[in-house]
């Protein structure tokens, strides 16, 4: 599939992890769980000084659809290494710091951002960063014409102002909190105005920004060539390095099949497994040879009633599912162990995320019997429950990846022991994508990723049910809470109105919450003061290679 | 394509090496026993009966519910308990190759049968009719095999839905341009036998010496194609499987299980390379008894 | 012979044309839709309708169709919906790997199957006949995916002679077209033997021998040239097998070559590739057939076409 995953199927292009990208908490001092455990293999422990040489290479399942990202429906390692972006998070404390922007300030209640620009950045093609690049990629970001599909993450912005070279000025229609989410997203990586004139729709095939590393080639399907840029100067303060980077150049290579990406990383070819599989990471770890980075995901893995089909419509059903599924399980047979139970719609480093929610699941399949049986399910006789001569049986529909598979394997086994019957297909994501608008689909099993709870808007929000609301859901206290979510600019408030929208959607159980795994990132010894922060993101600026 | 060159012999060859038919009728015991002395035929029907009888006795030999997991036996090695090992559900193998053989065989039979039965009428109707009609069908049968086998089977996994019968409608349909050009071709030398040409003097209808003269001819070297194809149908399950269109979990099937298995070969490699070796003999069988009937009903070599 | 030539190119355009109308209807039957693929989940009505405007696909079929073929007279075949290169582009970036995978791969099978196939065919009936046709059966009957991936764990890994995937040295070719060219290799081996042991039976061979001349010699004079018709064949069909065979091994070797892109296409519902591959792939199949048919009459003198 997927594959929105990807893997051993190596068909679908779309990787959880493409729907994650990277962000900034909001607002300051939210503290997060998750820590990042970082477990140096072999190298020495002897601080050498950072030698200058060597190219990093790195990997991916399949080519992003284009280097431009605004085209693309999620970012990947290669947008990162290529652009950068106004503002970033500190990779210890969480909150946003400059990248592009030096300083900002919020006025009129959150519906005007000033950000004053960092001096002498310039793009890959020589040409200055000015507040007319921040004008002139957010209007190439919005425009209907260009169908970008991060463009609604921008919120409601009305327009851009450019008093000066250094000042920006986002002018938007109504405050937007997730804005201080958003403005971290590649969506909003900042593009080079007069790339963007004079190569037009070409743009994607070659890429100008102000990243660290500027392309040179691409083979489709083959390998993204990188080169260092010399004239960076503007790596956030966290960098030892707030320079050009240490190692001469970058690839990107393209292997679809997970397997053989595991053998080229064991053999050396690639420096940096990125989100290694979960069958082989395990064993990786294990061999104590490499460097491990842990980092949970902000996303996980749900499965998702449809209330409007008949065996859902009760809600003591789809409570009942919530009750017999065994998370721990799920976890160790599913995910081997590399993730995290999902005991909310939100997975815990996800902003918005409210720990101790009273309506949250554990396994107890005696209450889920005793649910089910209230509702009038009596058992029957092919092993099923049965009501009215109809047995409790759904179909659910997943991608066809290792990962999906694996978790609707131990879903079927905890659900049988309840008298549930739950049989799977694996679908191709434009089948899945194009089919489930129209309700037909009994259930979903996918994963999500998203820094912010707004995402949750997207997800249960009535408005979209034509759309991304695939449970079909309609609940106007949900509907209320999640548009108070979205204009509720100060953060301790809308905490607030998250942790109830969460005990709600618990409660009314259309998402059953299962695991949010942890992205596994591997390096060979050589590769030195690799950090990966909380997002999985790979913080290279002070990486260098020792041989 | 996914499965043209694989899993099947020479018989797609069409212009040279296309089984001459078996004069008449009354050769069939010669046939028979021409069979019963090669080896190879012998071996592969030998084969062949073990797939078979494992398939229809797996209730008997399989100890356990192919689909149910033991979550606390993972990847466990071949042992008394689990004669093959446990996969990565701990499910144990020796089970689900048992029942894997009946979802392989099935597929393999069904598929073979559709193939047949669109490719063969075709195939006689195109050789004996000969000019226009051979002409619109060979042109048909071009764009059939310039079709992207992958499209075809995607577009009806994704309409009908995904599984089983769907996956052997995708294979089956697939198949049809092979066997249409071989089975023509086999017409296309019977009919200037003189025996033909003796019952159209004599006043027979066209649907009459097909029938009578053409079909049973034809017999021969449609029962080598069917074998060898037997195999290459098997192995285009497999490649489907590979790529997500296969069979639906957690029902066992020998492609999904190689493929699933794969991931582990360096930790345990039974659970991907028994099923591997089972796909491997199967195949190996049908394309043994394939050849030797091909031997021994070919009257050149005798 | 010209005018056979003549007419079988004439022929190549009624199947084409077929085919493409074939791709054009499946794709648009087929549930999923371009627009929802790149935009995923986020895109709002209001975008999601621009792309399909600037796309063209909301407009009728036949309307589309007809803007497609009106553009193929002119040689433009369109971008791909997915990268936003133009669809020439993407096949020409690719086409060289998938010939050069296909070639190595043909090599690999003629030069092992003529090799098992004369084995077996100068010790037929003993030992190494047997051998060598199990050993050939076996290029068929494993699983690619599960092949491809010992044969880098063997010489990638374990021995380090051959790098593990891509395409950046004329070493990265040999795994890949190993694993591709074993099935056509069993096919070859199998045709020769049998071809060989044909020619083998003849009188002339006989007098041949008794003479005193070397076996090896009467076969390469008298039966190489037999076997090489159905040889032939195989050739043609191999490259039918172009896309669909080779994906498995794309996939599995990262080999960057028409057999991924025109999976990736299908899963991306990427009209306009889809059917820039598929007629590209088409005219080369029935090219390459014609070749080998008038191959067929070089080399065998009673055929001969009128």
């Amino acid at each position: 599939m997927r594959r929105t995953n990807c893997s051993r199927s190596g068909t679908n292009k779309f990787t959880r992890r493409d729907l994650l990208t990277r962000a900034a908490a909001a607002g300051a001092g939210v503290a997060v769980s998750g820590a990042v455990s970082r477990i140096v293999g072999s190298s020495t422990s002897a601080q050498a000084a950072p030698r200058r040489g060597g190219t990093l290479t790195l990997v991916l399942s399949s080519d992003p659809p284009s280097l431009d990202p605004q085209k693309t429906p999620a970012g990947d390692l290669s947008h990162f290494l290529l652009y950068n972006m106004l503002v970033s998070a500190d990779r210890n404390t969480d909150t946003f710091i400059p990248e592009m922007a030096d300083s900002w300030t919020i006025d009129e209640g959150g519906k005007v951002i000033t950000f004053k620009l960092h001096p002498g950045v310039k793009f890959h093609d020589g040409t200055p960063f000015t507040s007319h690049a921040v004008q002139a990629t957010i209007e190439r970001l919005v425009n209907p014409a260009m169908a970008a599909p991060g463009a609604s993450w921008i919120g409601p912005i009305d327009h851009v102002e450019t008093p000066d070279d250094l000042t920006a000025r986002l002018v938007f229609k109504q405050p937007y909190a997730p804005i201080f989410s958003s403005l971290r997203i590649i969506f909003l990586a900042m593009l080079s105005p007069d790339a963007i004139a004079k190569l037009g729709p070409n743009y994607g095939q070659n890429p100008v920004g102000a990243g660290p590393f500027k392309f040179r080639q691409w083979i489709p399907g083959d390998r993204i060539v990188l080169d260092r840029y010399a004239d960076y100067a503007w790596a956030p303060k966290f960098y030892k390095n707030r320079g050009a980077v240490y190692v001469d150049g970058a690839v990107v290579r393209i292997i679809p099949d997970e397997s053989t990406q595991v053998v080229a990383f064991e053999r050396g070819d690639l420096d940096i497994l990125w989100q290694a599989p979960a069958s082989s990471a395990g064993r990786l770890i294990q061999s104590g040879k490499y460097q491990v980075f842990k980092t949970p995901t902000a996303g996980g893995y749900y499965l998702g009633l449809n209330v409007t089909k008949p065996i859902f419509s009760d809600v003591r059903v789809r409570q009942a599912i919530g009750w017999a599924t065994n998370r721990d399980e799920v976890v160790d047979y599913a995910l081997e162990k590399l993730a995290v139970p999902m005991d909310s719609p939100i997975a815990p480093t996800i902003w918005g995320y409210a720990k101790g929610l009273k309506n949250a699941y554990h396994y107890d399949p005696d209450r889920a019997r005793r649910l089910l049986a209230e509702a009038g399910w009596k058992p029957g006789a092919s092993g099923a429950l049965e009501k009215d001569g109809r047995p409790l049986a759904f179909r659910v529909w997943t991608f066809a990846l290792d990962t999906n598979v694996r978790i609707g394997i131990v879903l079927q086994t905890q659900l049988k022991q309840v008298g549930i019957r739950m049989d799977i297909d694996q679908l191709d994501a434009a089948t899945l994508l194009a089919r489930t608008p129209s309700g037909q689909q009994d259930a979903i099993l996918i994963s999500y990723g998203w820094p912010d709870a707004d995402i949750l808007y997207y997800f249960f929000h009535s408005s979209r049910m034509a759309t991304t609301n695939r449970v079909h859901f309609s609940n106007p206290d949900v509907d209320r809470l999640l548009e108070e979510g979205r204009v509720t600019v100060d953060p301790t408030k809308r905490l607030q109105v998250y942790r109830q929208l969460q005990e709600t959607l618990l409660q009314q159980a259309p998402w059953i919450p299962l695991a949010s795994a942890y992205t596994i990132t591997l390096a060979h010894p050589w590769v030195r003061d690799l950090y990966v922060d909380k997002y999985a993101n790979l913080l290279t600026n002070d990486v260098y290679i020792q041989k | 394509m996914l499965s043209s060159t694989r899993g099947s012999g020479t018989a797609e060859t069409g212009a040279a090496g296309a089984a001459r038919p078996v004069r008449a009728l009354s050769h069939a015991a010669i046939g028979l026993r021409r069979i019963t002395q090669h080896r190879g035929a012998v071996a592969g029907a030998v084969l062949i009966a073990g797939l078979f009888l494992g398939a229809l006795m797996a209730p008997s030999f399989a100890r356990y519910d192919p689909t149910e997991p033991h979550f606390g036996l993972r990847l466990q090695p071949p042992s008394a308990v689990f004669p093959l090992g446990t996969d990565s559900f701990g499910r144990d193998i020796l089970s689900r190759l048992a029942y894997g053989g009946r979802v392989s065989l099935v597929v393999g039979a069904v598929s073979v049968l559709v193939s047949f039965a669109v490719g063969l009428p075709l195939g006689i109707v195109a050789g004996y009719a000969g000019g226009r009609t051979d002409n619109l069908i060979m042109r048909a049968i071009d764009v059939w095999l310039a079709f992207p086998e992958l499209l075809l089977a995607i577009g009806i996994v994704a309409v009908l839905g995904p599984g089983l019968q769907n996956v052997m409608l995708a294979i089956g349909i697939s198949g049809v341009p092979g066997v249409c050009r071989l089975v023509r071709g086999s017409v296309l030398s019977i009919k200037e036998e003189a025996y033909i040409e003796v019952a159209r003097a004599v006043g027979g209808t066209a649907a009459h010496i097909v029938r009578a003269h053409v079909f049973p001819n034809v017999l021969a070297p449609v029962l080598v194609l069917l074998t060898l194809r037997l195999g290459t149908a098997i192995l285009a399950g497999v490649g489907l499987s590979f790529l997500g269109l296969g069979v639906q979990p957690p029902t066992p099937e020998w492609g999904a299980m190689v493929a699933e298995g794969r991931a582990y070969l360096q930790q345990a490699w039974w659970v991907s390379t028994i099923p591997g070796a089972a796909i491997f003999i199967s195949v190996m069988g049908f394309n043994m008894l394939g050849d030797g009937l091909r031997d021994a009903l070919d009257p050149r070599l005798h | 012979m010209q005018r056979y030539v003549v007419q079988r190119l004439w022929h190549l355009v009624p199947v084409l044309l077929s085919v493409s109308v074939l791709v054009f209807l499946m794709v648009h039957l087929v549930p999923g839709d371009p627009v929802q693929v790149m935009l995923q989940e986020y895109g709002s009505p209001a975008q999601e309708a621009a792309l399909r405007h600037s796309l063209g696909l909301d407009r009728p079929l036949a309307v589309q169709y007809g803007t497609f073929l009106w553009r193929l007279l002119h040689g433009d075949l369109g971008r791909s919906i997915h990268s936003g290169r133009p669809v020439i582009a993407e096949i020409a970036l690719r086409l060289p790997y998938t010939l050069w995978l296909t070639a190595a791969s043909m090599a690999v099978a003629i030069a092992l199957g003529l090799v098992l196939g004369m084995v077996a065919a100068l010790w037929h009936r003993r030992i190494l006949d047997y051998a060598a046709m199990i050993a050939a059966l076996a290029g068929i009957s494993l699983p690619s995916f599960w092949f491809g991936l010992v044969l880098i764990l063997v010489f990638s890994y374990y021995l380090r002679w051959l790098p593990a995937a891509g395409a950046d040295t004329p070493w990265s070719l040999i795994l890949p077209a190993v694993t591709l060219g074993t099935s056509a290799a069993s096919i070859i081996a199998r045709l020769s033997r049998s071809s060989l042991l044909e020619v083998l039976r003849q009188e002339f061979i006989r007098t041949a021998r008794a003479k005193g001349v070397n076996e090896l010699q009467v076969l390469y004079r008298h039966g190489l040239r037999n076997a090489l018709i159905p040889v032939l064949s195989i050739i043609g069909l191999q490259f039918a097998g172009l896309l669909g065979g080779a994906v498995i091994v794309e996939s599995v070797f990262g080999w960057p070559g028409l057999g991924r892109l025109a999976v990736d296409a299908i899963f991306n519902r990427d009209m306009p590739l889809i059917q820039g591959i598929v007629l590209i792939a088409a005219a080369i199949f029935v090219a390459v057939n014609l070749c080998i048919d008038l191959l067929y009459a070089l080399v065998d003198p009673r055929i001969r076409y009128s």
